[in-house]
């Protein structure tokens, strides 16, 4: 049974870090597609369109028959069959990381395969398969329980493939919206141990700002997503002692292209929505980046919340959903970029919120709350990619199978 | 040497000895001070914002400078009569076309930071003008009205606003103040240190937010966010508030000056 996670111990400040290693950089590009099917949390395994026998690892051609291969949905359930662990490796990433466990999984649907395995599996064990993305963005297959344990989460293994909030120390950088303190009260109970929350105004008060402050776990601190110089100082300050940041700027007004939009609204979501997440990135990623291979207290994981309506458009909010496409656009390079450093990059689409500002948008929406639970999920489960809400949901399909029928589709 | 030379060397050689000192009335623009916050579905006042173009670097080496944008009445600022809708129609009511000379006037200190020290709602009366006057003496014409509060004090703390679910709570003159000052003592304008020259909660006044309405409809003019208004005298000041020569510009950021004899 894995043993829970308890308090990391303070860091020696006479040791110095260990630079983070990561895996090698994916080179096929049918390992590529296996990761984009892996980052919105899929299981799927390649079967022969000829032969319709199924193979991993991801190939160009079957291996049996020459057949064209298709990503194709597969049971997760499987048997650990045999395991190993490793304790002499010449990779540097193992390195770090050994005694390392891994097994031979034979899968209900007839393959066997390697994978990393979860500590409370034995021989002879029902499995649930996963592909899972290390730290460089790879896919890899990674056998949990059937039955989930107790502290299953905290199992070490896991934890290299996943970022879960427990023990972490979190940045919100917009901790005056709705959805920043959704996110702090989630967090707490998905047990981080501080949740840094940015005010970014400290002139102005701010509704919820109370009771917030009456938890020891969080902290209010100055950080304005507007200001470079505050965002710069936040991090000299805090970017030591931050595992985890989750960007929370959100800005949403109605209005259309040609009749009812501003300019001046249009401007304050670049600002807000694209501007404070390249702020954001400066400001911390280097220095996160410098501790994802600490030991003790590694720094996990970039996390952006961003509208589904960055991939479709939406005519109605123009401008929120032409600042979120470049925001995701964003986001997508610092993921890229972040790969040869360790920090996992997340993004969790979300659909209309009900709230003020999401009037003229007919049900159904979603609440600040389950936004913010899907963003621990995500964390728990290691997946870089997630929706909130079936109209994101419905969305991401869409787009998936085709993007300018998509678009299409958002004509009121 | 002609009279008008002889006076400008006569002041120059004040201000050089600090017989007359020159006292900064200007909060520092940066993205830190408060602007007004308006109803949500309004467009809001953008903050102060400054991007470093470059620093001694790869992007420059040898200079500093940087980007900067703000909403015309960010900062210690200036508001023309075009700011509201009752000074549309007025002649020369945008920044570049307001007659220089008012740029540079004499101002006369009305001290309410006791009153408003008490009640942050304090408003100012033309009853209290009235009576404000038999101690003082009477507000002479073309003047700015500097209402001192103190609230420059409070810039930095959640009190400065004093934002709350009511809306804001500051001091400021009620209509009956305004209409006297405007009508019965010419003003120039007022100077003020707060966030705007209305009261807080003036938007629930009849008129809404008089001093906007009364003193732009009638070719006034506005001072905000300014501090240090304690170091001014009753009489004898000359303030210098030139906004920036912005086309059809609503008002300006700008460095507010006042001279005070030593």
């Amino acid at each position: 049974m894995t043993k829970p996670l308890t308090t990391p111990k303070k860091k020696n400040p006479l040791v110095k870090s260990e630079i983070a290693q990561v895996l090698p950089a994916i080179r096929s590009r049918a390992a590529l597609a296996m990761s984009c099917h892996a980052s919105l949390g899929n299981f799927v395994l390649q079967v022969c369109d000829d032969c319709h026998s199924s193979t991993y690892p991801p190939r160009d051609r079957c291996p049996k028959c020459w057949g064209e291969l298709k990503w194709k949905p597969q049971k997760r359930a499987g048997v650990l069959l045999a395991d190993t662990t490793i304790r002499s490796t010449n990779n540097l990433y193992f390195q770090q990381h050994i005694p390392w466990r891994i097994g031979t999984i034979l899968l209900d649907e007839g393959p066997t395969a390697f994978a990393h395995l979860h500590g409370d599996i034995k021989i002879g064990d029902e499995i649930v398969m996963n592909i899972m993305l290390d730290r460089s963005g790879a896919p890899a297959l990674f056998a949990l329980p059937r039955k989930a344990s107790l502290h299953m989460e905290d199992d070490y293994q896991y934890r290299q493939f996943t970022a879960s909030p427990k023990n972490r120390r979190v940045l919100i950088s917009d901790g005056r919206n709705k959805i920043g303190q959704a996110l702090a009260k989630e967090l707490i109970n998905g047990g981080a141990e501080t949740i840094y929350l940015g005010n970014s105004d400290m002139n102005l008060l701010f509704d919820g700002k109370e009771s917030l402050s009456q938890n020891p776990k969080i902290k209010i601190i100055p950080l304005n997503l507007l200001n470079t110089e505050s965002v710069t100082k936040t991090a000299k300050q805090y970017g030591g002692k931050i595992d985890l940041i989750i960007n929370t700027a959100y800005h949403v007004r109605p209005g259309s292209v040609a009749f009812s939009g501003k300019i001046t609204e249009l401007q304050n979501s670049l600002d807000i929505n694209v501007n404070a997440l390249s702020r954001l990135a400066k400001a911390f990623c280097p220095t996160l980046s410098s501790r994802s291979g600490d030991k003790e207290r590694p720094a996990v994981a970039f996390v952006d919340l961003v509208s589904v309506f960055s991939l479709t458009g939406h005519p109605s909010y123009a401008s929120m959903s032409a600042s979120s496409a470049a925001r995701l656009s964003l986001i997508n390079s610092l993921r890229t970029e972040m790969k040869t450093t360790g920090l996992k990059v997340y993004s969790i689409l979300f659909g209309p919120i009900d709230d003020e500002w999401h009037q003229e948008i007919l049900p159904p929406k979603i609440s600040h709350k389950q936004l913010a639970s899907t963003v621990i999920e995500s964390l728990k489960k290691g997946q870089e990619i997630s929706t909130v809400g079936n109209v994101a949901k419905d969305i991401l399909l869409r787009w998936q199978l085709d993007p300018l029928l998509a678009i299409k589709e958002m004509s009121p | 040497m002609t009279k008008n030379n002889t006076t400008l060397t006569e002041l120059a050689k004040a201000i050089s000895n600090e017989s007359v000192k020159i006292v900064d009335l200007t909060n520092t623009l940066s993205p830190d001070f408060p602007v007004i916050i308006l109803p949500p579905e309004f467009g809001q006042c953008e903050q102060f914002k400054m991007e470093t173009l470059s620093r001694y670097d790869g992007n420059g080496p040898a200079w500093y400078w940087n980007n900067i944008s703000m909403n015309e009445h960010t900062g210690t600022h200036f508001d023309a009569p075009a700011h509201w809708v009752t000074g549309k129609n007025i002649p020369n009511n945008t920044v570049e076309t307001i007659p220089v000379k008012d740029f540079v006037a004499p101002a006369v200190v009305i001290n309410i930071s006791e009153e408003a020290k008490i009640n942050p709602d304090f408003l100012l009366t033309k009853e209290y003008l009235m009576e404000w006057e038999k101690i003082h003496g009477k507000i002479p014409p073309k003047n700015w009205i500097a209402l001192r509060t103190d609230w420059y004090k409070l810039v930095g703390t959640e009190k400065y606003l004093n934002m709350h679910e009511d809306g804001a709570h500051s001091p400021g003159p009620d209509k009956s103040a305004i209409e006297f000052l405007v009508f019965e003592r010419d003003c120039l304008g007022l100077a003020v240190e707060t966030i705007g020259t209305d009261a807080g909660q003036a938007f629930d006044f009849d008129p809404p937010l008089p001093a906007h309405s009364i003193l732009h409809g009638n070719g006034r003019y506005g001072l905000q966010c300014l501090k240090n208004l304690d170091k001014l005298p009753t009489f004898g000041s000359i303030i210098i508030a030139n906004p920036l020569k912005i086309e059809q510009g609503s008002g300006s950021p700008l460095r507010v000056l006042a001279l005070v004899n030593g």
